[in-house]
């Protein structure tokens, strides 16, 4: 007899016996696992003794359910091409007979053969984390008919109350030693002590057993807590119930260290669950962006289980929707692409792999500026110009073909939804409920969308083809410098442009009005969305620290109509400045863009060099504390491979020698600068060192540096200013877009000297700071 | 018999010749040598370049050039090439490659993608081998030369790579760090050499 349940789709996983095993989340609330069969299929195409090697292979081997031949869609090859099929009876055969397979015969190209289940059942479903299913079961809770009722892009997903906890150690495992576990579930919190561990364990088992969470979001989890949990229960024999499913035990995925974007990033080894969500917050790569409502967001779109969306990169999460996106189509997916960049003579080479366009500053000061910006503009490109590896490449983004290639229609749906997101919060009060959501909704579905553009690009992408990768910046310069010459032919004149962006003015144009006609017209030529990012009251374009002749782009500070500050490529924006710097560089910008225009500015530039003031007085004082001077780095090689080692690496070397612990390739290392030698002190170790030997020296030039970024617009030189932070004296001009000058009196702040305000203001050109 | 020689990155190459595999070995994948070398040949000549580590920079070819042609952009075309960033298009490539005879093949950092973690080290040996195997039929018939780099610790597993490629060169170019730069004895000329 068979019955029917409603309810959402939490986990799917392989299952040995099984085939597959659903979580559904009922309507009634309850907590439901059913099974399902679910054969997959992979192919395999090459010369024809291959393929007859390969069928006899398959013949005897019980998995397979059917072989035959067919004619399939290749999307490198423009003609269908002929493929032996393999319908195997279970995902966890098809994985070991592929492995067995591809060693026997590695000639053949196989296609279909390592998608994730997740994406297989989406296409043949239409699932995915979240699904709103109307199921048939029979009563052994075998799923009969699966019907999913709700979309992948649909702007006001319904979810059911999920039921979450909370844990992590008392503090970082990498600083200290925890002594106890912080645990949430609801509104109750509580404090367990990691001794008695017997204790500890079936605390932690009672509150499994009470809260039943469809969520454990942890910090720490996956490289100390959940390992450590897994230890004491060996050591005490007493069973930890982690899994919902409690056939199962924790599955670990390895840790990795890859390159990404001329990077070398370390993943730490994963703890997954099985029937419910383990989210190690510290692991989750873009947790501190969007959180959960933007992790159940990309699990949504990309298919991709809820843990994993939660992990990867967006890159991985594109990848799973191009895949999903090609089952769909009927158009197989490679297993290792080997398709070939086509051979192009050296001036070929010049003019096509070129990058976004940039077109350098004018460097200085200037007032009234717009910025305007295309929305999404490569993700736009390639729906527009239908730029895929398989479809002719576009003249520009005018399209060579119409019917869309795997990658705009994977890009369309997400590029559309994202829109539609963002409208609709533009209409909510920014500190609603269901604005905050969107907003993270929203942000989970920009970097899917970021990330596109490269991916096209990416070696191991399986729908990448650098040709494709080039059209679209070719598409982006095209655009840029038509959006220019629609400016400058309405009279603006442009001061920046980078890649997709421009920084324009013109006399009188003050308020957004002023700035429609060119939106409107740059729209209507380049056939794309552009917005008004806003206006500056005023913005500063920095040159280069080496050639102050040379203007360097994305470099800059600003401060829009609406008091908000935008700021790029300075110090407060680098993620190796130490937050003392970056703290005190914030507040000196804060203090500046209270100026209403650039003429207000001269009396807040004092006021912005008295904090500067302050800060030094305050290091030299020793009132800084040490977290605040701490400065992380990222390992990029073996601590062995370095020959001149970085300061981060010296910490890291120190710590490996004192402490026994390895910095890998992708980790970062925190710490301190300090006098003598060694000349750094790994953050871990701070505790040893006493603070008077904080290297003071070192972190007057760091703020130094950065002060001379802000004041460099009005005239005061990076050498001028890193002198009288060390010696307490400087004499220098203070230049301003207009002919007033300023003169100020600014006090030492070497010892025994009273801090003053500012007094004098005359019109000499020459400032005194003594 | 192998010859092994050091060379500096002043150093101006001689021809390589049919029959031999010549392996340049030194930072960088031995770009700046590559590059250099490929500009020479393209005087002479089409010239194949697969760049297997990205590194093909045209800029600093077509800078070459402009000192040893007045037509640097017709001597530019000269240089057919290709890009593989994994090491099945690695290996596909030269499976494929048809070089017509005499024509040189430059190949430019080779085992860069055959260190990619994400290929398991058995079939990036495998992999390995079919590409070594189809350099030294090519060889057979053209000129090839083949660079690469000292490998990161991260790719110990798979060091035995570049022992191989050592042992299946003909001769192997040593950068050495310690010897001075032949090009500071020579002063260069500001008129163009034609």
């Amino acid at each position: 007899m068979s019955t029917h349940l409603r309810g959402w789709l939490l986990d799917l996983y392989e299952d040995a016996v099984d085939g597959l095993r659903l979580w559904f989340v009922a309507e009634d609330g309850a907590r439901v696992c059913l099974r399902q069969k679910f054969e997959v299929v992979f192919y395999a195409s090459g010369r024809d003794e291959q393929l007859r090697a390969l069928w006899k292979a398959l013949q005897r081997r019980d998995e397979v359910v059917t072989l035959q031949r067919e004619v399939r869609r290749d999307a490198f090859v423009p003609e269908p091409i002929p493929v032996l099929k393999a319908v195997i009876a279970s995902p966890m055969d098809e994985v070991r007979l592929f492995r067995e397979i591809q060693q026997l015969l590695p000639q053949l190209t196989y296609y279909d053969a390592d998608i994730p289940v997740t994406i297989r059942h989406s296409a043949r479903y239409g699932t995915f984390p979240m699904a709103y299913c109307d199921i048939e079961q029979n009563d052994a809770g075998e799923i009969l008919a699966l019907q999913v009722l709700n979309s992948r892009w649909d702007l006001s997903p319904v979810h059911p109350v999920f039921r979450v906890l909370m844990i992590e150690p008392d503090c970082d495992p990498g600083r200290g030693e925890p002594t106890a576990l912080k645990i949430q579930t609801g509104r109750k919190k509580l404090t367990v002590a990691l001794h008695p561990p017997e204790a500890l364990l079936q605390k932690v088992n009672q509150l499994l057993e009470e809260t039943d969470p469809d969520f454990v979001l942890s910090h720490w989890g996956d490289t100390w807590l959940i390992p450590a949990l897994l230890k004491l229960s060996r050591q005490t024999g007493i069973l930890l119930h982690l899994n919902r499913d409690s056939s199962r035990e924790v599955a670990w995925k390895k840790e990795i260290t890859y390159f990404s974007y001329g990077q070398i990033v370390y993943r730490a080894e994963e703890a997954h669950l099985f029937g419910r969500c383990h989210i190690d917050q510290c692991s989750a790569m873009m947790w501190r962006d969007y959180g959960l409502d933007g992790v159940l967001e990309s699990a949504r779109v990309t298919a991709l289980p809820i843990e994993n969306a939660a992990r990867v990169s967006p890159g991985s999460g594109i990848s799973a929707m191009q895949m999903l996106t090609a089952l769909q189509q009927g158009i197989l997916v490679p297993w290792h692409k080997q398709q070939v960049e086509q051979f192009k003579d050296g001036v070929e080479l010049i003019q096509r792999d070129r990058g976004g366009l940039i077109y350098q500053p004018l460097v200085g000061l200037h007032a009234n500026v717009a910025q305007v910006d295309f929305i999404s503009m490569y993700p736009a490109i390639i729906i527009k110009g239908n730029i895929s590896p398989e479809v002719p490449l576009p003249n520009g983004i005018i399209p060579a073909s119409e019917e869309l290639g795997v990658v705009p229609l994977t890009l369309k749906p997400l590029y559309e939804k994202r829109v539609a997101l963002k409208l609709r919060s533009a209409g909510l009060a920014k500190e609603s409920r269901l604005s905050k959501r969107d907003s993270a909704r929203a942000a989970a579905l920009k970097w899917l969308l970021v990330v596109c553009f490269g991916f096209l690009g990416y070696k191991n992408a399986r729908f990448g083809r650098i040709e494709a990768h080039e059209a679209v910046t070719n598409g982006g310069r095209e655009v840029l410098l038509r959006a220019k010459e629609v400016a400058e032919a309405l009279g603006f004149e442009v001061l920046h442009m980078y890649v997709d962006a421009l920084w324009l003015k013109k006399a009188g144009a003050t308020k957004k009005a002023d700035f429609q006609a060119v939106l409107h017209e740059i729209s209507a030529q380049t056939g794309l969305g552009v917005s008004l990012d806003g206006i500056y009251r005023w913005v500063a374009f920095l040159p280069s620290r080496m050639d102050e002749r040379v203007p360097v782009a994305n470099r800059y500070f600003g401060v829009f109509q609406d008091g908000s500050m935008k700021v790029r490529g300075i110090e407060a924006r680098r993620r190796d400045t130490p937050p003392w710097v970056a703290e005190t560089q914030t507040r000196m910008l804060e203090r500046l863009s209270r100026a209403g225009s650039v003429r207000d500015l001269a009396g807040y530039v004092q006021e912005a060099f008295d904090l500067f003031r302050a800060a030094l007085e305050e290091l030299r004082l020793g009132h800084v504390s040490l977290e605040k001077l701490v400065v992380t780095s990222r390992i990029s090689h073996e601590l062995e491979n370095y020959r001149s080692p970085t300061p981060g690496a010296r910490a890291a070397q120190q710590l490996f020698e004192q402490t026994g612990k390895r910095v890998r390739p992708g980790q970062k290392v925190r710490f301190l600068f300090t006098q003598g030698v060694p000349d750094v002190c790994p953050w871990e170790l701070a505790g040893m060192i006493d603070p008077v030997m904080v290297d003071r020296v070192k972190y007057t030039e760091l703020l130094a540096r950065a002060a001379a970024s802000i004041f460099h617009p009005f005239g005061i030189k990076d050498e001028q200013l890193k002198q009288w932070a060390h010696t307490g004296s400087i004499a220098l001009d203070l230049k301003l877009d207009s002919e007033q000058r300023n003169v100020r009196k600014i006090y030492n702040h070497a010892p025994g000297r009273r801090a003053a305000g500012a007094v004098g203001v005359g019109r000499m050109g020459r400032s005194v700071f003594s | 018999m192998k010859r092994t020689q050091t060379f500096d990155s002043g150093a101006s190459a001689s021809l390589p010749y049919a029959g031999g595999l010549l392996l340049i070995f030194g930072a960088h994948g031995g770009a700046p040598l590559m590059l250099d070398l490929a500009a020479r040949l393209s005087v002479c000549g089409p010239v194949r370049l697969l760049d297997c580590g990205n590194r093909s920079n045209m800029y600093r070819v077509a800078r070459t050039l402009r000192t040893l042609t007045a037509d640097p952009v017709t001597v530019l075309r000269q240089i057919q090439l290709s890009r593989a960033f994994t090491c099945y298009q690695v290996v596909t490539l030269l499976e494929k490659i048809a070089s017509g005879k005499g024509t040189p093949v430059l190949v430019l950092d080779l085992l860069a993608t055959f260190m990619d973690e994400s290929v398991q080290a058995s079939e990036s040996s495998q992999l390995f081998e079919r590409a070594l195997q189809c350099l030294l039929a090519i060889s057979a018939h053209s000129p090839v030369v083949v660079s690469a780099r000292p490998l990161l610790l991260l790719s110990a597993p798979r060091f035995g790579l570049l022992e191989q490629l050592k042992r299946a060169a003909s001769e192997v170019w040593e950068e050495d760090e310690v010897l001075p730069s032949r090009a500071t004895d020579v002063q260069l000329s500001l008129l163009a050499d034609y």
